[in-house]
Formats: structure tokens, C-alpha cells, sequence
């Protein structure tokens, strides 16, 4: 009988502590390990030339440079938004007609290429404008993926447009 | 007459530097991380199973409080690089997280302090970073998002430079107490099939629940036609849901899906959240066609976590309970024969 009683009393404790615990500790942390890199965006070549044109075209494109972007953080929801952003384009003293604004930037990513084998997909930008931060690329899947685009620069130009070499920033944010 | 031309020139380019290959090369190497790379050290416990919690900074804090997170970057090039560490701010519109432009204002960048500001690594090397963000106490509830960003210089010559910046989420929701509960509904199914023959299913989501939503998940079609079913199809991700925000998961399928009816089971989920709704379905014949949306009913979730625990401690609480009055009936009897 005692031997029944006993039984009955561990059960009920295991039954109590089996309950999930409901608040953990905040602030308390644990390391997260794992040899991968994250999520890394390559480095931009230096010199990039778009080209040139007469004045009295109306619009100049050329291409950025491929940007790549590697993801090893090895999610089963693999996810990160590419963004773009640019300054105005100027020359000399950056008077109106010395000005390509950023507004009248417009921005292709292109076909991404991805790695061999993996899986998903970039939904690419086109044609999109650079007056505010757009996306340049959406990437969707699973797992490890190492995608990269070359995109492309459309600068609608001015009639007053005056010669010269302009220059701006063009940012690609990954997150 | 001589014409005069002159040359608008975009860019002035070194002409012998590596204009780097507008011409797609190979497909890059799958194995190698390239460039500059960060990743998150830290996740709070509390929240070990949260997929989102191991590759974000996702927290719930009380006016007043303060974490700390470390994140590392790493240099995944042959030669040295040097990388500014920054917090900025980010916004969640139109189902996609949106970073803001360096300098935008953000209270999660007032709030927040990186150290070091600035890492040179050699070749092959990491550096981790301390993240600390201290909410003031006058802080209004409700979520912050923003990006711990790990930025590259402005690349050299006269003409385009280019800045690349790579970054880890933050979404933090301020508020006493504690953590919003985090809730979402699907509003309706709508069955179409797109300009190009490939049918899609497209789901409403409504954020019904205090905390911004990062949706996936797949949808199964049962009782189809002939009593066919297919699936499961993954839904198309990158949905990003503020609270109170309706907007569009899609699910593509696969051409060989014709039009139905179909009982469609999509079921959804963000981090450890999820939910199962069920509806009836119809893909239009034609490319360009959509049926009128259905209102889906909820379902419960097979192998729902929660279910089995529930059921497994019930039938432990009666086992006990049955000893016990074994046990019970057994001493009353007992004190009965000796009396």
C-alpha cells in the first residue's frame, strides 16, 4: 500500500513540474555558435565608370558593378531585403543645371544569379526611382544562398544639362 | 563648322583599374562568404526556439531598461578591410522592412551605442562589437525597428562611388510589463492565375497582435478533383506585418494544378507563432482570371505542441489520482479490519 501511496505521490510531482515554465528570465543570454559569417555583402570595385554622353541626351545608363550578397546564416526561412539609396549627381558648383537629382535616378537590378543547387529566388527591381531608399531585391528561400546582380543606372538628364563630370554615392543596404 | 562636342561625362574612371565584369561570370561559389559580413552573437534565452530570435535582435523591454548584444563582423576577403558600426532606423511598409538612409533620424539610434564605432580587419579575421541600446524612461510603448549596420568605405575614384553596408535586424517593442501577445488572422483566400498560367493562391493576413510579423509558411490542397491533393506549395516570404497592418502572402503553385474545386489548408507561422486556416477554392481557367475572394474558417494545427502537452498532463493528473484513492480505499480497509 505504501509502494501505491509513493507512486502516487511522484507521479503528481512530475505532473507538477512538468508544467512549461511561463516566464523565463529576462536578460539572461546565450551565445549562438556556429562557424558562418552571416550575412555579408561583397566590396565594391573602385572606378566605376557609367559613361558618357553629348549634351542634349536625354538619358545616360550604364552598368554599377555586379554586387553580391552571401548568406550563411542557414535559416530555414531565408530572408533579406536588398535597398538602394543615392545622392543627387553634381559637377562643378552644383547649381540646378549642374544637378542630376536623385529623383531623376532610376534603378535595375537585373537577373540575380544565384549558387548552384540553391533554393530560392530574388524578386529584382526595375526601373525604380531614387528620390527616397527603394528595394533593390527581395531574396526568398531556404538554407545558404550566395546571390549577386549587376544593376543598372538610368539618369534622365536635363535639356540645360551642362558638361562635365558628375559625381554621387550610390549606398546598397543588406538586412 | 567645326562642331563642337562636348562630352557629358558620368563617372571619370582610372581607365586601367578592374572595371569590374558588367558581363555575368560563373555562377559564384556557393560554399565562401564574400566580403564584408555581420552576424548576431547573442539571443536572449527566453527565446532559444525562435528561429527569428537566433538571426534578429527581437525583444520586448520596459521603459528604462537596457541590452546588450554582442554581434560579430568578419573580413571574408584576401586583404584588410576597415568597417563602421552604427545603429539605424527602419521601417516596416508595404509588407517589406525598410531601412533608412544613413543619418535619418531614429530613436533606436539615439538609444543605441556601438563599441567599437570602427573595426579594421585583416584578411580572414572577425571582430565582435558590442551593441548596447538603452531605452529612456519617458519612452512611449509600441515597436522600434531599426539595423545594427556594419558599413564598408566609399569606394575610390573621381566619379560613382559605391558604399556597401550590411546589417542585422532590431525589432524591439518597448513597454511595461510584459512582451504584447503576438496574434495575426488570415482575412480571405483568393484563388487566381496569373498573366503567365501559374495559379496562385493569395491570403490576407491581418497582424491582430502587438508585435510586427515576419510571415512564411506553405499551403496543401485535399479533395480536389477525382479526390486528388497536392502540395504542400511554400508561400512566397519577405511579408514583413506591422501590428494592426492587412497584407497580401502569396502562394504559387505548380501549372499541373487545374481548376478545382480544391480544399485549400494554408498554414502559416512567424517565428514560433502559428496558425491553419481552411477554404474553398477555384482557379479560373483563364490567364488574368481571379475568383472572388473566400472567407477562410481556422483549423487547428496537427501536432499542435500545446494539444499533446495538455493531453499528456491530464491523463498523468488522473493516473495519480487514481493510485491515490487506490491507496486511500486500501488503507480504509485496513483500519476497517482492525477494528
Amino acid at each position: 500500500m505504501r509502494k501505491i501511496l509513493i507512486g502516487g505521490a511522484v507521479i503528481a510531482i512530475a505532473v507538477a513540474v512538468a508544467q512549461p515554465a511561463s516566464a523565463g528570465t529576462t536578460g539572461a543570454t546565450f551565445t549562438l555558435s556556429g562557424n558562418s559569417s552571416g550575412l555579408a555583402v561583397s566590396v565594391p570595385a573602385d572606378g566605376v565608370n557609367l559613361g558618357s554622353a553629348a549634351t542634349g541626351a536625354s538619358t545616360l545608363s550604364g552598368s554599377l558593378g555586379t554586387v553580391q550578397v552571401t548568406d550563411t546564416r542557414g535559416s530555414l526561412i531565408a530572408a533579406w531585403t536588398a535597398t538602394v539609396s543615392s545622392t543627387s549627381f553634381v559637377t562643378g558648383t552644383a547649381t540646378t543645371n549642374e544637378t542630376v537629382a536623385n529623383a531623376l535616378i532610376s534603378y535595375s537590378s537585373g537577373t540575380a544569379t544565384k549558387g548552384t543547387g540553391q533554393v530560392g529566388a530574388m524578386t529584382p527591381s526595375v526601373g525604380v526611382t531614387l528620390g527616397a531608399p527603394a528595394i533593390a531585391g527581395i531574396w526568398a528561400g531556404t538554407g545558404n544562398n550566395t546571390v549577386s546582380w549587376n544593376p543598372t543606372l538610368s539618369f534622365t538628364l536635363l535639356p540645360s544639362q551642362v558638361a562635365g563630370t558628375y559625381a554621387g554615392t550610390i549606398t546598397h543596404s543588406v538586412a | 563648322m567645326r562642331i563642337r562636342r562636348l562630352l557629358l561625362t558620368l563617372l571619370l574612371g582610372t581607365l586601367t583599374s578592374g572595371v569590374p565584369g558588367a558581363v555575368a561570370s560563373a555562377p559564384p561559389h556557393a560554399a565562401q562568404a564574400a566580403g564584408l559580413g555581420i552576424r548576431l552573437l547573442d539571443a536572449p534565452t527566453d527565446r532559444r526556439t525562435d528561429p527569428r530570435a537566433q538571426i534578429y535582435i527581437v525583444d520586448h523591454l520596459a521603459p528604462g531598461a537596457t541590452i546588450r548584444r554582442r554581434v560579430q563582423v568578419s573580413d571574408n576577403t584576401s586583404g584588410p578591410l576597415t568597417a563602421s558600426l552604427y545603429v539605424g532606423g527602419a521601417t516596416i511598409a508595404g509588407g517589406t522592412f525598410s531601412p533608412a538612409a544613413k543619418g535619418t533620424p531614429s530613436e533606436l539610434a539615439e538609444w543605441s551605442t556601438v563599441a567599437p564605432a570602427s573595426v579594421s580587419l585583416a584578411a580572414r579575421k572577425t571582430a565582435n562589437a558590442l551593441v548596447t541600446i538603452t531605452v529612456p524612461r519617458t519612452a512611449a510603448a509600441g515597436e522600434r525597428y531599426g539595423v545594427i549596420w556594419a558599413e564598408l568605405p566609399p569606394s575610390k575614384g573621381s566619379g560613382v562611388q559605391e558604399v556597401n553596408r550590411v546589417g542585422v535586424r532590431i525589432y524591439l517593442s518597448i513597454g511595461p510589463g510584459g512582451e504584447p501577445a503576438s496574434d495575426f488572422t488570415v482575412d480571405s483566400l483568393q484563388a487566381i492565375r496569373r498573366a503567365d498560367g501559374l495559379p496562385e493562391v493569395i491570403a490576407q493576413v491581418h497582424n491582430t497582435g502587438g508585435r510586427a510579423l515576419d510571415m512564411s509558411g506553405s499551403l496543401s490542397l485535399s479533395h480536389g478533383p477525382a479526390g486528388l491533393s497536392a502540395g504542400p506549395f511554400p508561400a512566397t516570404l519577405g511579408t514583413t506585418l506591422v501590428a494592426g497592418q492587412t497584407e497580401p502572402v502569396t502562394v504559387p503553385l505548380s501549372k499541373a494544378i487545374n481548376g478545382g474545386p480544391w480544399t485549400a489548408r494554408l498554414e502559416l507561422r512567424s517565428g514560433l507563432l502559428r496558425r491553419a486556416v481552411e477554404g474553398l477554392v477555384t482557379f479560373p481557367d483563364h490567364a488574368g482570371g481571379a475568383s472572388p475572394p473566400v472567407k477562410p474558417k481556422a483549423v487547428p494545427l496537427y501536432q499542435d505542441k500545446n494539444t499533446v502537452t495538455f493531453v499528456a498532463v491530464t491523463m498523468l493528473s488522473l493516473l495519480s489520482l487514481l493510485l491515490l484513492l487506490v491507496a486511500l480505499r486500501e488503507w480504509l480497509r485496513r483500519q476497517r479490519a482492525k477494528a
